[in-house]
């Protein structure tokens, strides 16, 4: 029997017999929290008053700036100090249970007069005083530290948050730890057991993904499926999801509930002799060795067939299944002689990991080829760089960072294929018609192939993903009919949802320069963003393959412009909101090139060639061809303004900010257009400020170029895209 | 009251006890003789409450042991091996034991462990394998328990100290009832202790027998017959075994001290007597009969 004051009086005991812990978590601790926040003060003391700060003097920058690191430093992806939580977490668990894996530390435990259920208690509760007193502690000096030199009392909060969502991590990491102990028998065990827990599951859902793009035409938005990675593993959780703070603590603290409920029911029923044998249970040896012969065998296959070709797959295949198996026959029996040991079962896990890459690889449920019942199909929605190639422009964000106090800018791709396709409805049915027989008869693999992803919305209410690798020349008439299509543009520009009455400011690039159109009168600004629109939505295939635009236009909605303000304001760089949000101004857009020219804005459909401007054509050939069989020609400078202008009418611009690619374009020889006096062309290679940059456009390569370098059909061919 | 009911316990494919019933009352000195791999020291743990049976039933003082810290709080268990913490002093190790067991009674662990001559403040790493076993013992007799379960631990006692071990055993048993149980492969270690002896072997218990009445119906008789005697006239006596040098005989009967005296005064001898039986002596008898070589079994 042991009454409350004896299990104190474990716990003091315990905590003794584990002295050392205590001074390696003060220690860590010490460097952690109260020396970082110090070289945080030292190194913001150091910092000058950046010349864009006007508003503020250096104290209080300097001040705001250690607050700042001292918040990120406590915050919920603050690195260092959850790699040390989650270190002490380990070895706190491995030391209060590891008796577990000696029979005579065990033996010694297990015949005292306490049950099992307070031992497992008194163990949590002294691992959670050797670590968090020495935190706390550490925590109070540094945050007083902190508030001395920031004046801030909100590193209060700050601090007792972080010691919070710490706390929390600790708990996860503990818990799981003290699972992996109590499920295994030495430390070999301990150590794959903790490997299981934290990668096994992370890894299945990387094989499934790999598995599915690999051998299938999958379109599920691969990045957002290995989320669930950091959601299956608590290691995973700890370091790498994306949640709030509130969601972290809660769901890290139930985790913990459930896991350390977990080990204590286990360790209740925890056979004392099973100390010193690689897994306690002997019930969870099969299920551990079946998953993981199957993953390893698995991987080693995609491996083999990924880096060199099927035949090393399946000999990857074979030396991964006889490996993962024989070591962990090694491992559960301690011997080296038992490594076949149940071969029966190892030849069932060879069998079904066969049948699964079989599944995959020869498409043995017809994913790939699947035609859904054109009769069922509701809409489609499509997105494909063969339609559309400037899609960054489009389908990115600048956001600022969430400390408004400086604020950045950081980039925010919407990069989810999958929620594009899922949110167009093209609806029209010849496209519907054609589509699925198109896609399944055209998939191919070559170097012009390019990826078009397909949404099938069926009338039943599902949607159907796939992929396909479409070769981009070849597909002419059917991808006219889909760009030309109003609901293809609709979803997939964004400028065609935006509201007139939200424009509050135009910019425009060129070829050369980026400006603000300098216009107040809204009504005109509108004028410009509805005529523009009408123009844009009307914009054919067939005009894009026939013409280049030399402009482009970026409408600034309010939201838009509430985002450079704050930027602005507090002296950030604004010059990453230039790189995005740009619509193509054609030729052909006489509306909109006669509204701009009110403003002043002349639309020059050439490039401007000045009297002392170079060119030089630098031939990437020869890294790729035997250039002297070739016998071509050293990188050729041009000087001649006739030859600049007839060698540029052949050409795309490339350095332009919108790229029309429908057309292919040959990467062989690269134009550099020099702004600079012919004297300074070997020196102007560098200044890319300076320097355009052209390809030819692969069908009006001008013959002299060709017979020049030499040029053969296969040649341009292969170089181009 | 310690009671065996039909004991089973498995090692994955290895059967350490096998249908083991027994009982061993109090104050007793039991002896559970075996040789390496009979299952002592799983028997033993199994009385601790370390391990748990696979079937069966353990009953100290009427209840289960396994996971019943009452029960617990009266049974001290010494390894052939006792672990204890690193860096740690004999006063250390006292210390924990006193947090374990309400009884512990520290003036008589000083006592005794100054009587063993060990140094309370000097780290038990530093003690040799024969100090460690001595601080064994005077921990688990200090902890004050009603039951002793020892694993070998005369095994690296020199003959001094387990002359004073068994003493120390022999105060307790009288002052307050200790019943110690000795596992041992060694009879000899037990000859002068044990008053009970259980003879366990591959995971059976052959038998468990009180030491004196063993020995109430065996005799030892070393005799010079005359010379027209012979050993063939003790007809009358159940001989198991004979022993000849020269002309002395050395001769083990079965049968009461009357008859065998009786017998013995019947027949012409130059000279007789009865001599003490050794323990192995009546193990080697008493194994006989059960059809097994008791030199097989132990030592």
């Amino acid at each position: 029997m042991i009454s409350k004051s004896l299990f104190f009086k474990l716990v003091k005991e315990d905590i003794k017999h584990r002295i050392w812990l205590f001074a390696i978590s003060m220690l860590s601790l010490f460097f952690a929290c109260p020396v970082a926040v110090a070289v945080f003060i030292s190194e913001s003391n150091n910092t000058a008053l950046p010349f864009y700060m006007k508003d503020i003097d250096l104290i209080t920058f300097q001040r705001a700036n250690i607050y700042k690191l001292f918040s990120c430093w406590y915050g919920i992806k603050g690195f260092y100090i959850i790699f040390v939580i989650t270190m002490l977490a380990i070895i706190a668990g491995v030391s209060g249970f590891a008796y577990l894996y000696n029979e005579r530390k065990t033996d010694f435990w297990h015949g005292m007069p306490i049950k099992r259920k307070r031992l497992f208690a008194v163990k949590i509760c002294s691992s959670v005083l050797i670590v968090w007193v020495p935190y706390i502690l550490m925590s109070i000096i540094a945050t007083a530290i902190a508030l001395v030199k920031t004046g801030r009392a909100s590193c209060i909060e700050v601090m007792l948050i972080g010691l919070l969502i710490h706390f929390s991590q600790f708990m996860l990491v503990y818990g799981t730890t003290v699972l992996v102990i109590i499920l295994t028998g030495n430390f070999v065990g301990g150590l794959c057991g903790l490997g299981m827990f934290s990668f096994f599951l992370p890894a299945v859902v990387e094989i499934g993904v790999l598995l599915f793009e690999e051998f299938h035409t999958f379109v599920e938005d691969g990045i957002k499926i290995r989320e669930i990675m950091y959601h299956v593993s608590p290691i995973m959780w700890v370091f790498y999801s994306d949640t709030t703070e509130l969601s972290k603590i809660v769901c890290s603290l139930f985790w913990t509930f459930i896991l350390l409920v977990a080990a204590e029911k286990l360790y209740e029923k925890r056979d004392s002799e099973a100390a010193g044998r690689a897994m306690a249970f002997r019930i969870t040896e099969s299920p551990i060795r079946i998953v993981s012969v199957l993953a390893v065998s698995i991987v080693a296959y995609f491996f083999g067939d990924r880096t060199f070709d099927t035949k090393w797959g399946i000999f990857a295949f074979i030396i991964g299944l006889l490996l993962s198996h024989c070591i962990i026959e090694i491992i559960y029996n301690s011997d080296f002689k038992k490594l076949f040991n149940h071969k029966l079962q190892m030849i069932i896990c060879g069998a079904v990991a066969c049948v699964i890459i079989v599944i995959f690889k020869l498409d043995i449920f017809g994913y790939d080829t699947y035609r859904p019942d054109v009769a069922k199909i509701d809409s489609v929605g499509i997105n494909s760089y063969i339609l559309e190639n400037n899609q960054d422009l489009y389908n990115t964000n600048l956001d600022i960072s969430e400390d408004l106090e400086y604020p950045s800018v950081y980039y925010r791709y919407d990069d989810n294929i999958a929620d594009i396709t899922d949110n167009m409805a093209i609806t029209d049915e010849t496209i519907i018609n054609s589509l699925p027989d198109y896609l399944v008869e055209n998939d191919c693999v070559g170097t012009h192939t390019k990826a078009f992803y397909v949404t099938y919305h069926m009338k039943s209410g599902r949607n159907i993903r796939r992929l396909y690798q479409i070769d981009e020349y070849s597909s002419g008439e059917l991808m006219t009919m889909i760009y030309n299509n109003q609901d293809y543009k609709e979803a997939t520009y964004p400028i065609l949802q935006m509201d007139e009455s939200e424009i509050v400011g135009i910019n425009y690039t060129t070829l050369t320069d980026i400006e603000h159109l300098k216009c107040d009168d809204k009504n005109k600004m509108r004028e410009l963003f509805e005529t523009y629109k009408e123009e844009f939505t009307d914009l054919t295939y067939e005009t894009r393959a026939k013409e280049n635009p030399t402009l482009c236009l970026q409408f600034k909605d309010k939201e838009f412009q509430k985002k450079i303000d704050i930027i602005r304001k507090r002296g950030g760089d604004v010059g990453s909101f230039n790189t995005i949000n740009y619509y193509p101004v054609y030729p052909s857009f006489t509306k909109t090139i006669a509204l701009l020219k009110e403003y002043g804005i002349d639309y020059n459909s050439k490039y401007e060639i000045a009297d002392n401007m170079q060119m030089k054509i630098i031939d990437y050939l020869s890294d790729s061809y035997d250039t002297d069989e070739a016998g071509r020609a050293d990188d050729y400078i041009v000087t001649d303004k006739k030859e600049i202008e007839e060698i540029l009418s052949n050409s795309i611009c490339t350095s332009f900010i919108y790229s029309n690619r429908i057309n292919p374009i040959f990467y062989g020889l690269e134009i550099q257009l020099y702004a600079s006096p012919a004297e300074d062309v070997e020196y102007s290679d560098y200044d890319y400020s300076r320097t355009a940059y052209f390809y030819f456009k692969t069908d009006s390569i001008p013959e002299y170029i060709k017979e020049k370098y030499s040029l053969t059909d296969d040649i341009i061919s292969n170089e181009s895209e | 009251m310690i009671e065996v009911r039909n004991l089973h316990k498995r090692f994955d494919e290895i059967v350490a006890i096998n249908d083991i019933s027994a009982s061993i009352g109090e104050g007793q000195v039991f002896g559970l003789i075996g040789t390496n791999g009979a299952g002592k020291s799983t028997l033993l743990k199994m009385l601790a409450g370390i391990l748990k049976p696979d079937s069966g039933e353990i009953l100290i003082d009427e209840m289960s042991v396994f996971e019943n810290p009452k029960v617990k709080s009266e049974l001290f268990y010494i390894s052939d091996d006792q672990f204890y913490f690193q860096n740690d002093t004999p006063d250390d190790m006292k210390n924990f034991y006193k947090t374990m067991y309400r009884k512990f009674d520290s003036e008589r662990f000083y006592h005794l462990i100054d009587g063993l001559g060990l140094d309370k403040n000097r780290k038990i790493s530093t003690f040799s394998k024969g100090m460690k076993k001595q601080l064994s013992v005077a921990l688990g007799v200090a902890a004050n328990t009603k039951y002793l379960l020892c694993d070998e631990t005369f095994d690296g006692l020199d003959p001094v100290m387990r002359q004073a071990v068994k003493s120390i055993f022999a105060n307790d048993i009288e002052q307050r009832g200790l019943t110690p149980i000795i596992a041992s492969h060694n009879l000899r270690e037990l000859e002068d202790i044990c008053d009970h002896v259980g003879l366990l072997h591959k995971g059976g218990i052959l038998f468990t027998r009180d030491l004196e009445d063993m020995k109430l119906g065996l005799h030892k008789i070393q005799c010079v017959f005359a010379e027209e005697t012979t050993i063939d006239d003790l007809k009358e006596l159940e001989i198991l075994s004979t022993k000849q040098i020269g002309s002395i005989y050395t001769i083990t009967v079965r049968g009461t001290e009357e008859e065998v005296m009786d017998t013995m005064r019947g027949v012409d001898t130059i000279f007789f007597e009865m001599v003490p039986l050794t323990l192995e002596e009546i193990f080697i008898s008493e194994t006989e009969v059960k059809g097994y070589d008791i030199k097989k079994l132990v030592l």
